[in-house]
């Protein structure tokens, strides 16, 4: 199967008041359609790092990063916020639903920017991801009104709502309790299944028992990668 | 409704305190620069149209020889457009029983089918008939003159009774509300009669395609010389300013008032809404990075946050919108009142709608743009890490901003009220600087041994002084006058005279013959050298003197000289045209039974009078010319104060407000309810405090720009008023200033101390 993300020996450099940091170190590593990964390490290994380099947010110091055909960190911002909308579900640890607006509202808006939803389709999408991912009650509440777990079942419906072939997530358990969390695992999980490819960074070790490939970073580079048989 | 304008309402429905604060800023800066923009373009049109629709002279030309004048050929002439013989001489009325006040006498003919300086007629007779008399509407303010009155009138000694048969409308003049003068019209016959003067004496004239005063005085020069080769012998030829009403002055003091201080107002109101926008982009510097995330463009979230801007504006627009245009004509309606003339805009003009319109979107919108900038140009990465929160809005820049906001108000209050306090000033060395207490001014010179003794004897009477004069020219290269100024003739030590020297000195007795002027003669001649020799002539005569100083004076242009040196070239009989009298108790209605008595004097003597004017009176005269300059001064620097005092409320508020982080670590280390309440309160009071040193400090360039504006618009050019300082001002700035501080930091400190500790650290 050709691979959809291209990473080629990319780094990081940050310049400190202490001299220079290299966050990433020559990480070359290729991602396919429908792959469940998860990128493990500690704090500073430079996990979140990576996640950036993948969405757009972060620019390599060297090295390229393809995805799908396009060296995203050649795109000016306007275009690369097109791609990441079009290409790219984020879903953050704290949620990051907008606190104004109901949880149809957020999704609705993530499609507003990116238009790639047809206008007339846009209602009907809202309300089928949300049934899918068990909160189609909550669809006119605040987020603040949700539990953790519905919160951030709200922030993969919105990571979902363009429907893009990458979805990246950055410690998206961290902030729920263990039940909460191996739901919000498994749904994970079924949306690799049906062929987007998802990466979770996690710093929990013990609970990558549910991923096909395990990728562990140490200072920056790749110490150590493992591939399982899907599930 | 569409999610991006969805969100910005969401958003405004959070700080609504803020939000609605920042609206009424808006709304109170709109409806301030609305109304001024309504009356501007109200007055501006109507003032002009009310007095060009008269038709008014070009030029005045006075001469005995007119009768010879064929006023049919001269109205062929290429360069006129209309000539009318006019005449007019001062007379004095009885406007209450016992009180005399100048009467301006027009002879005119003909009115109805007038061609220039046209009268509109306003009730009864639309031209006087035989032996009656038109008056001036502004007249019956300050008079019991009405329609179907007997007028008593007194010309050359004596008193006629006229029946007053219409009221009429002289755009042209002067309010007598503010001159304190009657206008008065008659037919020909009527006027030599009363007056005991030769009509068709003075022509006047309006020229074809002139354009301004230039043009005019280049077109008379040929009719002149005509007149000169017909043997017509002008006595003066007066070009007012080109179609310009004499009170045009007041006008445009009022709309520069207004235009300056209105504005100001609303540009407080536009920085508001920057201010709470950059509160706003402050605590939702992490939402902006994350709609990035999820694939909105800058241009999208720019827009967003445009369109909140643009909700608030339209929002004040909206509630602005009819207040101004209603205040507006209101207020234009209160000018016209007091300058005389007639409303005739019905409806706001499209240019002004558009502007009002285009003006309360865009300017909010400009102001709040480099905000919006700054806060949509952060990347993902930098929106998204913890220090973009804390980073985003230092409390030392809040409080710059806080103080700025409110010392602007305090500043421009401030000056509004020192202006005024300087004109006050202006009216109490006016008023210390006469000695005397009536002044009865005759129409020509007579020997004082004729008139002393009439007055000898008479209640509350202390002393009387003669003075004399006429009127003259100083010979100067930059200027001719037309009629001459004044010349006052005074004994050089009087003590009835004490007026402000601005340079120079006044005048001195011993020696050479000395003259003085007043600013505004200054102004006339191009300055003089203070020391030069100057030559004055008057009446055909000449006279060499040095140019001594200068002096203030609210007054037309004049010259004064010790009256033995006048005496002894152009008065050799020592005659007095000018009574100076002193009483002996100056309480106003002492000196009011004074001038009754006077009047009684000159009644039963048949003295050919032009004037009796108390000095209080004199003020009074003066103080309503300023009067309401003053009244829209003191309304429109509230105005400023009162939206700076919001936009420093709405900053303290914002700022105490993105602090409850602060307040909730506080609280967890011990700090007790009152403690933090006081601390807040604390800051907000010295705030409030920095507010107004800076406020007042700011002031005193500001006040000396105003001065000098104020002092070129009514006492000539170079002029300035003399800085005074209002304790009145001053306290209304502390008293608003921390009362709104005190409400500013009191409220959301009190909010911020209800949310629980817990909440209140995680707040972002």
């Amino acid at each position: 199967m050709s691979a959809l993300i291209h990473l080629d020996h990319v780094s990081k450099d940050y310049s400190g008041p202490s001299g220079t940091t290299t966050v990433l170190d020559d990480v070359t590593l290729q991602f396919v359609r429908g792959e469940h990964v998860a990128i493990v390490g500690r704090s500073g290994s430079g996990k979140s790092t990576l996640l950036n380099m993948l969405t757009g947010i972060d620019h390599p110091s060297r090295g390229q990063v393809d995805i799908g055909g396009v060296n995203i960190h050649r795109l000016n911002e306007s275009a690369l916020a097109r791609w990441r909308g079009r290409q790219v579900g984020i879903v953050f640890q704290f949620f990051q639903l907008m606190p104004t607006l109901t949880v149809e509202q957020n999704l609705l808006l993530a499609m507003e920017f990116v238009q790639a939803i047809p206008k007339r389709d846009r209602k009907q999408r809202v309300g089928m991801l949300l049934e899918r991912m068990g909160i189609a009650a909550h669809a006119r509440k605040l987020p603040a009104t949700l539990s953790g777990g519905e919160q951030q079942r709200a922030a993969i419906a919105r990571a979902l709502a363009n429907d893009p072939q990458l979805i990246v997530a950055d410690e998206p358990t961290g902030n729920l309790d263990s039940q909460m969390a191996g739901e919000i695992q498994a749904l994970l999980a079924q949306l690799a299944r049906e062929d987007k490819t998802v990466i979770v960074v996690t710093h929990d070790e013990q609970a990558t028992s549910a991923f096909e490939r395990v990728i562990t970073l140490q200072d920056g580079r790749v110490a150590r990668e493992v591939t399982r048989s899907k599930k | 409704m569409k999610i991006a304008l969805l969100k910005p309402w969401a958003d405004l429905r959070v700080v609504w305190r803020q939000a609605t604060l920042a609206v009424a800023a808006l709304v109170v800066g709109l409806w301030g620069v609305g109304g001024i923009l309504t009356s501007y373009s109200v007055l501006t049109h109507d003032l002009r149209e009310n007095f060009v629709s008269t038709r008014p002279a070009h030029a005045v030309l006075v001469s005995p020889d007119f009768a010879q004048l064929n006023l049919a050929q001269l109205r062929q002439r290429p360069e006129i457009e209309a000539a009318e013989l006019r005449d007019l001489s001062m007379q004095r009325i009885e406007v209450f029983p016992g009180e005399w006040i100048p009467l301006w006498l027009f002879g005119v003919q003909d009115a109805e089918r007038a061609t220039m300086a046209t009268l509109r007629p306003q009730q009864g007779a639309t031209i006087p008939s035989p032996g009656t008399l038109l008056v001036e509407r502004d007249g019956l303010k300050v008079s019991n003159l009405r329609l179907g009155a007997v007028a008593r009138v007194r010309a050359a000694g004596r008193v006629i009774e006229m029946p007053v048969t219409g009221i009429t409308y002289d755009a042209a003049q002067a309010p007598a509300t503010q001159d304190h003068f009657i206008y008065g019209y008659v037919d020909k016959p009527t006027y030599a009669l009363v007056s005991g003067q030769p009509v068709n004496e003075r022509l006047v004239l309006r020229l074809k395609n002139a354009h301004d005063t230039s043009d005019v005085r280049r077109k008379l020069e040929s009719l002149l010389a005509d007149f000169a080769a017909q043997g017509i012998h002008l006595q003066s030829v007066q070009v007012p300013n080109f179609e310009e009403h004499p009170h045009q002055w007041q006008l445009n003091t009022l709309l520069l008032l207004q235009g300056a201080i209105g504005l100001l107002a609303f540009l407080m109101g536009a920085v508001l809404v920057s201010q709470l926008m950059a509160s706003l982009l402050a605590r939702q510097v992490r939402e902006i990075g994350i709609m990035k995330a999820i694939g909105a463009s800058r241009i999208q979230v720019l827009r967003l946050y445009a369109g909140m801007v643009l909700a608030m504006a339209s929002l004040a627009g909206v509630v602005a919108a009819p207040l101004a245009v209603f205040s507006g004509n209101v207020f234009s309606r209160f000018v016209a009142g007091k300058l005389n003339f007639d409303i005739l805009t019905t409806q706001l003009s499209a240019p002004v709608a558009l502007a009002l319109g285009a003006g309360s979107l865009l300017l909010p919108l400009c102001a709040a743009l480099p905000v919006l900038l700054r806060g949509t140009n952060r990347s993902v990465l930098h929106a998204l890490s913890d220090q973009a929160t804390r980073a985003s809005s230092p409390a030392a820049r809040r409080n710059v901003v806080i103080i700025l906001t409110m010392a602007l108000g305090v500043a421009i209050f401030d000056t509004g009220f020192n202006v005024r306090q300087s004109l006050a000033d202006l009216l109490a060395d006016m008023d210390h600087s006469m000695g005397h207490d009536l002044q009865i001014v005759l129409k020509a010179p007579v020997p004082p041994e004729t008139i002393l003794p009439l007055f000898h004897g008479l209640y509350n009477l202390e002393r009387i002084e003669t003075w004399n004069g006429g009127r003259g020219e100083l010979q100067s290269h930059v200027v001719a006058t037309s009629q001459g100024v004044g010349i006052v003739a005074l004994p050089w030590d009087t003590a009835l005279f004490r007026p402000h020297v601005v340079a120079g000195r006044w005048l001195r007795g011993a020696g050479s013959v000395e003259v003085v002027l007043n600013r505004s003669a200054a102004d006339l001649y191009g300055h003089p050298e203070i020391g030069s020799l100057v030559n004055v002539d008057a009446s055909g005569k000449t006279i060499q003197a040095e140019l001594a100083g200068i002096i203030d004076e609210l007054e037309k242009p004049k010259i004064y000289i010790d009256r033995f040196n006048y005496d002894a070239v152009f008065n050799p009989q020592h005659s007095v045209n000018s009574l100076m009298l002193v009483a002996h108790d100056k309480r106003f209605d002492q000196v009011m039974a004074l001038k009754r008595d006077v009047e009684t004097v000159i009644e039963q003597s048949n003295l050919d009078v032009l004037y009796v004017m108390s000095q209080a009176e004199r003020v009074r005269v003066i103080a309503d010319h300023l009067d309401i300059v003053l009244t829209i001064l003191v309304a429109l620097s509230l105005l400023v104060l009162l939206v700076s005092a919001m936009g420093m409320g709405s900053a303290m508020a914002i700022g105490i407000q993105e602090r409850t982080r602060e307040i909730g670590i506080m609280r967890a280390i011990g700090a007790t309810p009152s403690i933090v309440f006081r601390r807040f309160v604390g800051e907000g009071m010295q705030l409030g405090v920095a507010s107004i040193v800076t406020g007042l400090v700011v002031a005193w360039p500001l006040g000396a720009g105003a001065s000098a504006a104020f002092g070129r618009l009514m006492l000539g050019e170079d002029a300035r008023l003399r800085f005074a300082f209002s304790p009145t001002g001053l306290s209304i700035v502390v008293v608003v200033t921390l009362a709104f501080a005190w409400m500013a930091s009191r409220a959301p400190a009190r909010r911020a101390m209800r949310i629980p500790t817990c909440d209140a650290l995680a707040y972002a």
